[in-house]
């Protein structure tokens, strides 16, 4: 669960603050010093979200599962890769989730000859058995509240290219010839809509 | 350079979400070199946009994970960071157990994990002359084990890692990233589909962080040969 709390600021609205990246933070050091419970901590706070973020743009569970496994271990290997000073661990965590998946869906042609192996088509991440599966901080229902009310902000028309971009892999030249508009078009509602994203959701700051 | 801001924004955003094309990924790295350097703004909307970008992932549902993945991701942690906290006087029993770890390759049968599937030994580019390197695979249930040692790689700058590939024509494989420090040397265990394990050619290639596009730059290759 995301814990956050108002504090005031001279001359300046009240900030929302992310306590949770602060504990994400301290897995994160824990982390360089070898702490496995800090990273199985870390797991169980994203995984499920870095799950949903694979699944939704590679399409397979068994590639997706490889991709959540690639990343968490790259956090493991190198916890010094995240940078305090260039955003929260959240975002570092799902920025390297999503560039492994979108990474993947780019080679067409790969896709198409694994899509060949019935071993891949079969789902793979069972969750018959309740009680194997991991609850610990499923939800993270504030910041999803929050990320969903900032997208709808948006334009019907800028939303659907920042989708089909982030969540679908799709490059912005592919994007435009999907929709039948111009590159130029398509460029200018992403900037768009992404500068209203970064003003909706800067008031949560770290 | 450039020095349209806006369009350089436009390059962060498409880059933030992924959405690059291959030639302005590189007018991109041409002036993240040339100008972000310098421009504390565009650093700013640089990070800035990367973390609305992902934070977009908390719009989604979050889905179940398996038991069974959790002891899958743990299982594969390499445990060779905790070396770094050894005193001085182990390195050199380390060191002859390396040693005798060699022998013990050429020499006695392999007692160790699954099967032996492969190895290869790498061999360097131009953009790494002094590196070289041993991959070896390993049967390890659905997956496979990737070992990875290699020395006299260039250190990782900031944003930068390591991937190591396995290669069949036109298709390849991520086991997975590793980054270097000073001394060039790794050390890492890594994991690969086991249907990656036919695949006759290994490389690593130096890609930036955040960068959807596997990159160009190989490092080292070799080809695997069964075993």
């Amino acid at each position: 669960m995301s814990h956050t709390v108002l504090l005031e600021r001279p001359r300046e609205a009240a900030v929302v603050v992310d306590l949770t990246d602060s504990r994400d933070r301290e897995l994160v050091a824990r982390i360089a010093d070898g702490d496995e419970e800090a990273f199985r901590g870390l797991f169980r706070r994203y995984a499920p979200t870095a799950i949903a973020l694979a699944k939704r743009i590679v399409r397979q569970p068994f590639l997706a599962e490889e991709i959540v496994q690639e990343a968490f271990l790259a956090v493991w290997r190198d916890p010094a890769g995240y940078d305090e000073g260039r955003g929260t661990v959240k975002s570092w965590l799902m920025g390297m989730v999503h560039h492994r998946a979108v990474d993947l869906v780019r080679r067409e042609e790969s896709q198409r000859r694994r899509a060949e192996d019935p071993r891949l088509i079969e789902p793979v991440a069972t969750t018959d058995d309740v009680a194997e599966t991991v609850v610990e901080e499923i939800g993270m229902p504030e910041e999803r509240r929050a990320v969903r009310a900032a997208l709808g902000t948006l334009p019907a028309e800028q939303q659907q290219v920042i989708e089909l971009m982030y969540f679908g892999g799709r490059s912005q030249s592919q994007i435009a010839e999907s929709l039948g508009l111009p590159l130029g078009t398509v460029k200018s509602r992403t900037l768009l809509g992404m500068r209203r994203l970064r003003v909706a959701l800067g008031g949560m700051e770290r | 350079m450039m020095a349209d801001h806006e369009r350089l924004e436009e390059l962060i955003v498409a880059r933030a979400l992924g959405g690059l094309e291959t030639g302005d990924e590189r007018a991109y790295q041409l002036e993240r070199e040339h100008h972000l350097a310098d421009c504390a703004e565009c650093r700013r909307l640089e990070t800035e946009y990367g973390e609305v970008a992902g934070r977009l992932a908390f719009s989604l549902d979050p889905e179940p994970v398996s038991q069974d993945l959790e002891e899958r991701v743990v299982a594969a942690m390499p445990r060779s960071r905790d070396r770094r906290r050894l005193p001085p006087w182990a390195a050199a029993v380390a060191a002859t157990f390396c040693v005798l770890a060699v022998l013990g390759a050429v020499f006695i049968p392999d007692l160790s994990g699954g099967r032996a599937l492969a190895s290869a030994t790498l061999t360097p580019t131009d953009l790494a002359p002094d590196a070289g390197g041993e991959v070896s695979l390993r049967d390890a249930g659905t997956n496979m084990e990737v070992r990875l040692e290699a020395w006299g790689l260039p250190a990782c700058e900031d944003d930068r890692y390591y991937e190591l590939w396995l290669v069949e024509g036109e298709e390849r494989v991520s086991a997975g990233s590793f980054t270097v420090g000073p001394s060039g040397k790794v050390e890492v265990d890594m994991n690969a589909p086991d249907f990656a394990g036919s695949y006759p050619t290994v490389g690593i290639t130096y890609e930036h962080d955040k960068d959807p596009r596997a990159g160009d730059a190989k490092m080292l290759s070799g080809e695997l040969h069964e075993l």
